[in-house]
């Protein structure tokens, strides 16, 4: 097994990935800009080469230094970075060396908002009503239909950067008069919690693993743009209507032995699908899945590829609860790590300072908690996120 | 332009795509088996790197090959052999390496002779009636339906190897008790001379470029009765060949490619014999550069790198192409240097085939032209008499 990964130092929770692969035999292969000394003890242990490029960003290179590979070691197996930012040059990469997965032509449905809504549609699943708008009166349009506020995201966009909440006609107005010369998408406010339903398929599209977490009050966009602390939990019972509508999407969108990560609205009338995304959940989300099931996510992956299945049991014995704190100097906190530890310690499973890249969305530093039960969990929650 | 040739060598004319895709700019690439020492030195002077592989037929040394020319030179634009025995190779490759041509999912219809038929059939081409055969009962069921002789040929199969003209229930017996373990198609057996469709389709599958030849004898009674070949080219392309060949070309999806579609010409008129995706063998792209006083390889050459040719093909001239069989229990009613004497005015080329062709297409061959046919026919009499 060949297994090419680009830039495999990031993020650092990814080594384990490798890891795991090179201990179940596989020959793991990295590509990156960054000078072979600036990766990870771990990344370094994982892989078995590590080519260098000038520029991660020429594709050139890239295709270029998969050829190497190529020459050096036989066909490439599989090409994956679990990343949202690599999802095209996967992708491309694989069209280019005919490997296994998502190939350039699969990706429209998954990189597009609009084509995913398309899809939804298709099968049956709820969505937030919406379409992509070129100018001021096809938006007013859309308005006069869903009325205020609404939301605009890039039509192709990662996370929630460039995303709005507009209120008013004034805000419409500024959002056409300084947006970039990109797609928008702009869709009727959904109120209510996430849920989401993430997980594993194997090589047929049957899903191994799942997992739902709950942000409850607010979303992405209102954390990132209001400064708010980070919080959500695994659930152990995987509502039914969302393992139902996941289960379908995994199948409409023909997801095959990749992760997935799906997210709701829960509405007061029932789930509204917001958008799906071909990659593992960010952050820590990946270990929280670990701490959820007592499993190894990163080797039971491994155990897929190689043996094509998994054995762990994944039944979700605890549930897991992320804090991400804003630490800004205008933010004063009532209690301190030294407090929280003291208290809450036997919850604490693990804890430490976010990548400054994730904290928008993550949070400066943060907890994870967990126990079988849910409420002791929000209650440490809102001990450690209190403001003064 | 980042052209790989597989087997850039063989056969020793193909060398003239190397040279001509070199003075026009492209980066040449050649993939073989053959030592670089024993290429020819023009050849050497045609390839930019040659990657020696120890066993063509071992897949991942090819592979390999590909991956290191992509390492040093980048994306390849093309993988090419003109050859039939490599078709799936290069296809392969194609595919590994997301090369412009034809990829392993467009094979089926041109690997497989009833898949072929029934690509044929779909454009209301006709077709002898015949099919895959899996038992000799179910022959005798095609033989009651088609009659006596029948012909059996590999599904999955390259020029005459292992094709069969089967006239008796015996002989089917026979064939079946002593068969290889492929799947056969078996066919009526159709008479008629062959007539062809030749040429070259352009990136958006226009012909830019044809011929069409007559053949007296089928290959497999050449090669399975130690006859000459003769063949000879037309000026006007009929009508009805000319329909038939631009659907086929059409249905059989061929983009910048050349092509070599066989039909038979019988009393009720066509039939559909098969297509290759490839110039006709031996001698043949020769024969259209006498023909028509261009340079074929040249032509492809541009097209490739410049999505068009410009020679006009509009065939001055008949060529004829002679095929004699030297061997001991054959004789020969004219020497060489009697022919050569006589015939010498419309003689345009002539020499030794290689001996792996030679069991179709001849041990020694003549090459003649002229405007008209008459001469040509004249000549083939005299040059092909037999002692």
């Amino acid at each position: 097994m060949n297994y090419i990964c680009l830039s495999p130092n990031f993020p650092r929770n990814y080594a384990n990935f490798y890891l795991r692969l090179k201990e179940r035999g596989a020959t793991v292969l990295g590509i990156d800009a960054v000078p072979y000394s600036d990766l990870s003890p771990e990344v370094k242990e994982g892989l078995s080469e590590y080519y260098r490029v000038d520029d991660i960003e020429n594709y050139d290179q890239l295709l270029r230094a998969c050829a190497y590979f190529t020459h050096k070691y036989g066909k490439i197996d599989r090409i994956e970075s679990h990343s949202e930012y690599w999802l095209d040059r996967d992708a491309r990469l694989r069209t280019d060396f005919n490997v296994f997965g998502f190939k350039s032509d699969d990706l429209l449905k998954v990189r597009h908002k609009s084509k995913m809504k398309e899809v939804f549609r298709s099968i049956g699943v709820p969505v937030a009503q919406g379409k992509v708008v070129h100018t001021l009166e096809e938006a007013r349009g859309l308005v006069e239909e869903t009325g205020f506020p609404v939301c605009v995201k890039p039509d192709c966009g990662v996370g929630a950067s460039g995303t709005y909440k507009l209120h008013t006609d004034e805000e419409l107005r500024f959002f056409f008069s300084t947006k970039p010369p990109i797609d928008y998408i702009m869709e009727e406010f959904i109120h209510g919690a996430i849920e989401t339903f993430d997980g594993l398929v194997d090589k047929r599209g049957k899903i191994l693993l799942m997992n739902t977490f709950v942000l409850e009050e607010y979303g992405i966009m209102e954390m990132v743009n209001y400064e708010l602390d980070t919080l959500h939990y695994t659930l152990r019972d995987i509502p039914e209507d969302l393992a139902g509508y996941g289960s379908k999407i995994v199948d409409g969108f023909g997801l095959k032995e990749r992760f997935f990560h799906i997210e709701f609205f829960r509405t007061s009338s029932g789930l509204v699908a917001l958008e799906i995304n071909a990659r593992p959940p960010g952050g820590w989300c990946i270990d929280m899945i670990n701490y959820a099931n007592d499993a190894d996510v990163y080797d039971q992956y491994a155990r897929l590829l190689m043996e094509g299945r998994v054995n762990a049991a994944f039944d979700r014995p605890y549930h897991v609860f992320y804090i991400g704190l804003k630490e800004r100097e205008h933010i004063l906190r009532a209690h301190s790590r030294e407090e929280i530890e003291r208290k809450y310690g036997p919850l604490i499973v693990q804890h430490g300072t976010i990548d400054p890249i994730f904290s928008a969305a993550m949070g400066d530093y943060a907890y994870l908690l967990r126990s079988p039960k849910l409420e002791p969990l929000k209650e440490a929650a809102a001990y450690i996120g209190k403001r003064v | 332009m980042n052209y790989v040739c597989i087997s850039p060598n063989f056969p020793p004319n193909y060398v003239n795509f190397s040279l001509r895709l070199k003075e026009r700019g492209a980066r040449v690439l050649g993939i073989g088996s053959e030592p670089y020492d024993n290429l020819s030195p023009a050849l050497r002077g045609a390839l930019t790197e040659y990657y020696r592989v120890y066993d063509m037929e071992n897949y991942e040394g090819v592979l390999q090959a590909c991956g290191f020319f992509t390492h040093k030179y980048g994306k390849i634009d093309r993988i090419e052999s003109h050859n039939e025995y490599w078709l799936s190779l290069d296809a392969r490759l194609r595919t590994d390496f997301n090369v412009f041509g034809f990829k392993n999912d467009d094979m089926g219809p041109i690997k497989h002779k009833s898949w072929m038929k029934e690509v044929f059939r779909s454009q209301g081409i006709p077709v002898a009636r015949g099919r895959v055969v899996t038992s000799l009962e179910d022959a005798r069921e095609l033989v009651e339906e088609v009659g006596w002789p029948v012909c059996a040929k590999p599904d999955s199969g390259v020029g005459a190897a292992h094709t069969y003209k089967l006239s008796s229930d015996d002989e089917l017996q026979l064939f079946f008790d002593t068969k290889p373990s492929l799947d056969y198609i078996m066919e009526e057996f159709i008479q008629g001379e062959i007539h062809t469709f030749d040429g070259l389709a352009d990136r958006e599958g226009n012909v830019v470029f044809k011929n069409c030849f007559i053949f007296g004898k089928g290959v497999m009674e050449t090669v399975n009765d130690d006859l000459d070949m003769f063949y000879y080219s037309l000026r006007e392309i009929p009508e009805d060949i000319m329909e038939y060949g631009e659907k086929s070309v059409q249905a059989f999806g061929l983009k910048e490619r050349f092509f070599h579609i066989e039909f038979f010409r019988t009393e009720s008129g066509l039939v559909a014999l098969e297509i290759n995706v490839r110039p006709p063998g031996g001698w043949s792209l020769d024969i259209f550069n006498y023909e028509n006083d261009a340079d074929i390889y040249d032509q492809y050459t541009r097209l490739v790198l410049e999505g068009e040719t410009d020679a006009p093909f509009d065939r001055p001239y008949h060529v004829a192409y002679l095929g004699l069989k030297e061997r001991e229990q054959v004789f020969r009613a004219r020497s060489r240097e009697e022919i050569l004497k006589i015939y010498g005015d419309r003689l345009i080329q002539h020499g030794p085939i290689d001996s792996i062709f030679a069991p179709a297409i001849g041990d020694y061959a003549y090459v003649l032209r002229s405007p008209e046919i008459e001469p040509l026919k004249e000549a083939a009499g005299y040059i092909l008499e037999r002692a």
